[in-house]
């Protein structure tokens, strides 16, 4: 019935689990209700309040909602600029493993490592997948390799088994088909290929990743080095096909500040960490006990990270970066956006069904980081295109009601945020591409304003699909480009882009 | 490279031991901290000890009475109000100053302190790792230059020289390492200079050329870093622009005119004038660290350990080449608002940093064997060295002369507000405290009691003046803009309910303010009339001059304009008629079309224009017109007892004077006939109608106004020698025709005398000097019935000419004053009564006006002799 290589396995529980999607965490932190309890009622209640208010105090209403609006946006702005300001600081924070250290680990010590790659329709990239683990500095044979595969997959089933047999099968390359339950993600795919994982430490790796070779030695030096409560790792994401079109330069520039920046600033500040899709290294056992990923939150990585959190945990990032292929099609781009963003929504709801408890757990600081963080991604880019519209509308007709909503404090702070905030983020895009030594890209970011607005079209289809399709995956396509995930050690100018390599 | 670079250093280290190494370090650090602090002293003492002196040439100037301004401003509640075409970092350093020591603190010690702040940035920043010989070399022309002193009144410029300074200095730092932390840095550097001075820009040129420069040579520095990181340089460094320029776009500010904004563009001249007299020393010594910086590009072994060879030296060279082009750029365009002087003054800390850079770099160079190279440096270096040393003996700029002075108008402010303090009535202060900082500040008014242009409609609040406001500050000049800032301000309105308390002049600027008494009501029998014989007749002649001025009251001549010798007669005779409705309205015509309230004109203003008309300005001002307007306000004054009608006479009698020649190179004393508005030029004669002197006297006996007295007195006595022996005058007098003609002082064009003009002058002097008016009487007795417009005063016959009603009414005028009713009754009735109806009837002409109310008046003063 099951390929070869699926060993081990307790087919009993799996059927229990594969009924309820993979789900082993308890309900109430599952995004698997999109609102819970008082959520819905508070929220609709809210608005019909607000539309009350509206029929009652039009103006008054609407400066009021204005101002609320103004002032989150800076406070949001205002975190991101301190976070990365304290990023600059923090280098030595920053989780920067030395190649002494790295060398100095023996292999006969090393620990299992687990390697967990869900695939779907991805036959492909699997031999090239397999070869970018085989050119890991890691012992192969302590690499706990796990293939999650989808049981309609078949032509993925089959590329997977002749890669597997080319190398001999290896006791380290397991094959792992998902049951056929819904919700069909990423995240039931990771949960039911952790089952069985052997590894000490976990990461999981997408199909098309190339990680540096070190990567899974810097985070064992990290975990080493760093307290026990940090449980996971998260090693920084940017991309090999950067130069392929605009979209994936300013993709590129993107990850750049945030994976370069944000992530460190956060850490340094000692915020919650939203980790990255992959990339992610784990204690397995603290995974395992944590619940792992949440099936129907569709970006599982923010939720763990939270609930790492909110368990009196913590994450780190390490000086280390996995490079990955940046989606290139702009269909494909807003779709894997909405994505990101309905379940940066998600992870805000989940977490916030008891928000004292959040605030008691995490502290005034961590709570507000956590508001900025989750909750204010999604609201900065909602919130973008309200505001264009009314400066384009007042540019346009001069329209007597729009300074009506900017009294004297809330126009100084939206004059804030429009022009140091605007120019604030390109500077800081720039800065992510300089750290990156990205010089080339550097004009370009001139032209963010472009990206900003599919950031933002992409945020309100994210918000009409968590009403209407919460746990929807957007699948995203991979290899647009055709282009082939290089080695790192066979690709001298992917090399060239490592700051070490600099 | 960085490699071979430290190499040999730390050989060094290592050969000199640890321990002796580190005391080495000590003990040059101690030095270093010991001169530097001995010159920070030497800073402060020669500060505080040229600070007179320099305050002399640049005290008091416009921006620090901004500056002082702004912190009034402050104090009264009213928050900051910068202009559009200042910048914020200035008055903020300013305020914040101010605010944690006082304004004494903000005036006196910020700049000392920034001074201090220089001279380090000069010895511990740009010249930091230099030997010490290398920073005294600096520090003396530092030290020495009069410019350094006069920077401590110049709160903006001395920022801007501290801040390109460190700008300098982010630039070594920036091609040493470039990384983003140093550019953020730079970068926010150049934002604070941006919002320090427009001439920002040419210090960003001159940077970025720099920064192109060093890439392009790739050496030692990653092109493609060098060139990304200018992507972020370059225009981040103009945000703060930016940022100000959406602000005032967007939030507007409460002026509409600026300190700075200059009254015409930028001369070229100027430019010229500034390169080849303020800037052609400071050129040369360009030329020499040219020659200096080339041979070390040339030379390979030049380069000093850390890679800090010539850099600062190139940046002044880059910094005096973009300042310079960026000044011819701003002169062709005429819009740009950069100041040379901070052009100027920045080379006050650049080319000492420059001597101080290349003598550290040169003292290396000497001890090469190459002849020829040491000769040129040593060549190159005087030429640094003497240019600069010279500039101090040749340039009489450099001690200030020619330099701007400080501000007249703080002069006049602090003058009256010395008056000010004795006189100080309390309530509240109407001020425009732009122009009038200096005097709220030394006349001790608390900013609580000021009302300003900040204060919510203040336009209303000039209209109409709250009731505890008993103080209104006047201020003008010929280079401000109030005027255009509130046009038609109309603080004449409210003048005529004021006294004057304190005046301060310094031409052209002057401080006047004025006492503010309750409003007082306009006498209840306005009405009263006098009834004469001749009241028929006159009620006659009004209905027709009413019915001729129609609506507007305006007696519009045949070219369109209203003469003001018209509307003053009117105004006169609503006076003596005491027609408080027909003054009203016609004191409103005089103070909307003739008396001119435009401060932008120190000269003009309170000047009654010549003439008016509806569509076009005014042109010129007119002596007799004025002359005429203060008889009548004098007059209603004494019907009304109205003192406030004496105040605005002694405003407009002040200007009057103004107008006076004063007695000099031979030439007599005279007031010139008008001042011409379009060419801001007074004429250069007088005509003997321009005088008044009982007019003038009464005024000053009312007034107690000194110069009105003074006037009067010279008045009389020039009519007194213009008075030809017939009786009659001589109708002009011009100095310049006394190269013509010497000898020859009053003349009259072809010898012909008018009759008229005798009488008027005659009335004029009734009181002052009775013999002339007599004698003016009796000559137009003597000849009776057939007395002529105009004679001859070579030998007396008559001319003939227009035999005016006028001509009568004035003869009748004079013999009302001199008491001779009987002449005066015979003259209006033979001339003037019998003649009426044809007078009434007679079609419109330029004349008729003058004709119909000159014989009002005579009708009226007639009228109230008989009255007794």
């Amino acid at each position: 019935m099951y390929p070869h290589g699926t060993r081990g396995i307790n087919y009993a529980r799996l059927e229990r689990l594969a009924d309820r999607g993979m789900l082993s965490l308890p309900a109430g932190e599952s995004a698997h209700t999109t609102f819970w309890g008082w959520q819905l009622p508070v929220l609709l209640g809210g608005l019909l309040a607000v539309i009350a208010s509206l029929f009652a105090w039009p103006i008054g209403t609407l400066i009021a909602a204005n101002a609320t609006a103004t002032f989150l946006y800076l406070g949001i702005l205002v975190f991101r600029f301190y976070t990365i300001h304290r990023a600059e600081h923090v280098g030595a924070t920053l989780i920067a493993t030395a190649s002494g250290e790295v060398g100095a680990l023996e292999d006969s010590a090393l620990p299992v490592y687990t390697i967990l790659c869900p695939l779907y329709r991805e036959a492909g990239t699997v031999a090239q997948f397999i070869q970018g683990m085989r050119d890991l500095d890691y012992p192969f044979d302590k690499l706990d390799i796990r293939l999650l595969l989808e049981t309609d997959d078949l032509e993925t089933q089959n590329a997977a088994c002749a890669a597997k047999a080319s190398l001999g099968n290896p006791e380290s390359i397991q094959i792992v088909l998902v049951p056929d339950a819904q919700p069909r993600t990423k995240p039931k795919a990771c949960n039911y290929g952790l089952l069985g994982a052997r590894g000490e430490y976990t990461v999981i790796y997408d199909a098309e990743d190339v990680p540096e070779p070190d990567q899974l030695k810097k985070a064992l030096v990290a975990f080493k080095r760093l307290p026990s409560s940090v449980v996971c790792v998260q090693a920084k994401l940017n991309y090999f096909n950067s130069d392929q079109n605009l979209l994936t330069r300013f993709f590129t520039a993107e990850y750049s500040m945030w994976f370069d920046l944000f992530l460190p600033g956060l850490f340094a500040v000692g915020a919650p960490i939203p980790l990255g899709g992959t990339s992610n290294h784990f204690k397995t056992a603290a995974l395992r006990q944590l619940g792992a990923w949440d099936p129907f939150n569709v970006a599982e990585d923010a939720d763990l990270g939270m609930r790492i959190v909110r368990n009196g945990l913590d994450t780190a990032v390490i000086d280390s970066t996995t490079w990955e292929e940046a989606n290139s099609r702009l269909g494909n781009w807003i779709r894997q956006r909405s994505r990101w963003v309905k379940g940066y929504m998600q992870t805000w709801l989940v977490a916030m069904r008891h928000p004292l408890r959040l605030l008691r757990t995490l502290g005034l600081w961590r709570f507000l980081c956590f508001q900025a963080t989750v909750g204010g991604t999604p609201f900065v880019l909602l919130m973008n295109p309200v505001y264009w519209l009314l400066t384009l509308l007042y540019t346009l007709t001069a329209w007597g009601y729009v300074p009506l909503l900017f009294p004297t404090p809330v126009f100084v702070a939206s004059l804030l945020a429009a022009l140091v905030g605007n120019l604030m983020f390109i500077y800081l895009s720039m800065y992510g591409l300089l750290q990156r030594q990205r010089y080339d890209l550097v004009p370009l970011m001139f032209l963010s304003p472009l990206y900003w607005i599919f950031q933002s079209i992409a945020a309100w289809k994210a918000l009409y699909q968590l009403i209407t399709k919460p746990h929807y995956w957007e699948k995203t396509v991979h290899n647009l480009g055709h282009h082939t995930a290089p080695s790192l050690t066979q690709d001298a100018s992917l090399a060239a882009q490592l700051p070490e390599a600099a | 490279m960085a490699m071979a670079q430290t190499a040999p250093q730390r050989l060094h280290v290592i050969a000199a031991g640890p321990t002796a190494s580190l005391q080495a370090n000590r003990h040059r650090t101690g030095r270093a901290l010991l001169v530097d602090a001995l010159m920070a002293l030497a800073v402060v003492g020669l500060s505080l000890a040229l600070r007179g002196w320099a305050a002399d040439i640049a005290g008091d100037n416009a921006f620090l009475e901004f500056l002082r301004a702004q912190w009034l401003l402050l104090l009264a509640g009213n928050g900051v109000a910068l202009d559009p075409l200042s910048l914020p970092v200035p008055p903020l350093v300013f305020l914040a100053a101010a605010a944690l020591g006082g304004p004494q603190v903000a005036e006196v010690w910020l700049p000392i302190a920034l001074n201090v702040a220089i001279l380090l940035v000069l010895t511990r920043v740009l010249l930091r790792g230099y030997p010490a010989a290398a920073k005294l070399l600096a520090a003396v022309p530092l030290l020495a230059t009069p410019f350094f002193y006069l920077l401590l009144f110049r709160l903006d410029l001395q920022l801007f020289v501290l801040l390109l300074g460190l700008q300098v200095a982010t630039l070594r730092a920036f091609r040493l390492q470039p990384t983003v932390a140093r550019v953020t840095w730079a970068i926010g550097l150049n934002i604070a200079l941006s919002l320090t001075s427009y001439a920002a820009p040419a210090a960003l040129g001159a940077a970025v050329g720099y920064l192109l420069l060093i890439a392009n040579y790739k050496r030692e520095v990653q092109v493609a870093a060098w060139r990304a990181l200018l992507w972020l340089y370059a225009p981040f460094s103009l945000a703060g622009y930016l940022v100000w320029m959406v602000a005032w776009a967007t939030a507007g500010s409460r002026l509409k005119t600026s300190y700075f904004l200059t009254a015409a563009p930028e001369p070229f001249g100027r430019l010229t004038t500034s390169v080849t007299q303020t800037l052609g020393l400071p050129l040369l010594l360009l030329v020499g660290l040219a020659v200096i910086l080339v041979l070390f590009l040339r030379s390979p072994d030049t380069r000093m350990r850390g890679g800090r060879s010539q850099a600062a030296a190139w940046v002044v060279l880059s910094f005096a080449a973009t300042g310079l082009g960026w000044l011819v750029i701003q002169t062709l365009v005429e819009t740009l608002p950069s100041e040379p002087d901070a052009l100027t003054f920045a080379f006050v800390l650049l080319i000492p940093a420059a001597i101080g850079s290349v003598y550290g770099q040169t003292r290396n160079i000497l001890n090469t064997n190459r002849g020829t190279t040491r000769l040129l440096l040593v060549g190159g270096l005087a030429i640094v060295m003497v240019a600069f040393s010279m500039q101090y003996l040749l340039r009489p700029i450099v001690w200030g002369d020619g330099l701007p002075s400080a501000e007249r108008r703080a002069a006049a402010a602090r003058e009256a507000a010395r008056a000010f303090r004795l006189a100080d009535p309390g309530g509240r202060v109407l001020v425009d405290p732009r122009f009038a900082a200096t005097f709220v500040l030394e006349g001790g008014i608390n900013p609580n009691r000021l009302l300003t242009p900040f204060d919510q409609d203040f336009s209303a609040l000039v209209a109409a003046p709250p009731d505890d406001v008993r103080t209104i500050v006047v201020t003008d000049a010929e280079d401000d803009f109030v005027g255009g800032n509130y046009p038609r301000l109309r603080l004449l309105d409210v003048v005529p309910d004021a006294t004057l308390l304190a005046e301060g002049r310094a031409r052209p600027a002057l401080v006047r303010a004025f006492r503010r008494e309750p409003p007082a009501a306009l006498l209840p029998d306005l009405e009263r009339a006098i009834v004469a014989p001749y009241a028929a007749a006159e009620e006659r002649l009004l209905a027709e001059v009413a019915r001729r001025l129609g609506p507007d009251l305006m007696p519009t001549r045949m070219d369109g304009w209203a003469y003001g010798i018209d509307i003053g007669n009117i105004l006169l005779y609503a006076a003596e008629r005491g027609d408080a409705g027909l003054f009203t309205a016609v004191d409103r015509i005089v103070r909307d079309r003739l008396l001119v309230t435009e401060m932008s004109d120190g000269n003009a203003l309170y000047t009654v224009a010549w003439r008016a008309h509806a569509d076009r300005q005014v042109d010129a001002s007119g002596t007799t017109e004025s002359l005429r307007v203060v008889d009548a306000y004098v007059t209603a004054a004494e019907r009304w007892a109205a003192p406030e009608f004496d105040r605005l006479a002694r405003v407009i009698g002040r200007a009057y004077v103004a107008h006076e020649q004063p007695q000099q190179d031979g030439h007599r004393w005279f007031i010139r006939n008008y001042y011409n508005y379009g060419t801001k030029q007074y004429a250069t004669n007088t005509y003997i109608v321009d005088y008044d002197p009982d007019v003038l006297a009464r005024l000053a006996q009312r007034t107690g106004d000194p110069e009105i007295e003074r006037a009067a007195v010279a008045s009389a006595e020039l009519v007194q020698q213009a008075q030809h022996a017939s009786g009659l005058f001589y109708l002009m007098y011009q100095p310049e025709i006394q190269t013509i003609h010497p000898g020859l002082e009053f003349f009259a064009p072809n010898a012909l005398a008018k009759t008229y003009d005798a009488a008027e002058v005659a009335l004029g002097t009734v009181s002052s000097d009775r013999a002339i008016a007599e004698r003016v009487l009796e000559f137009a007795r003597t000849r009776g019935d057939v007395l002529e417009a105009e004679y001859s005063l070579t030998d007396l016959h008559g001319h003939g000419g227009d035999r005016s009603p006028a001509l009568f009414a004035g003869i009748t005028r004079l013999a009302v004053a001199l008491g001779d009713l009987d002449f005066a009754r015979q003259t209006a009735d033979e001339h003037l009564a019998s003649e009426l109806e044809d007078l009434i009837s007679a079609p419109a002409s330029d004349s008729w006006f003058f004709n119909a109310i000159t014989t009002l008046l005579s009708l009226r003063e007639l009228q109230a002799a008989m009255a007794g």
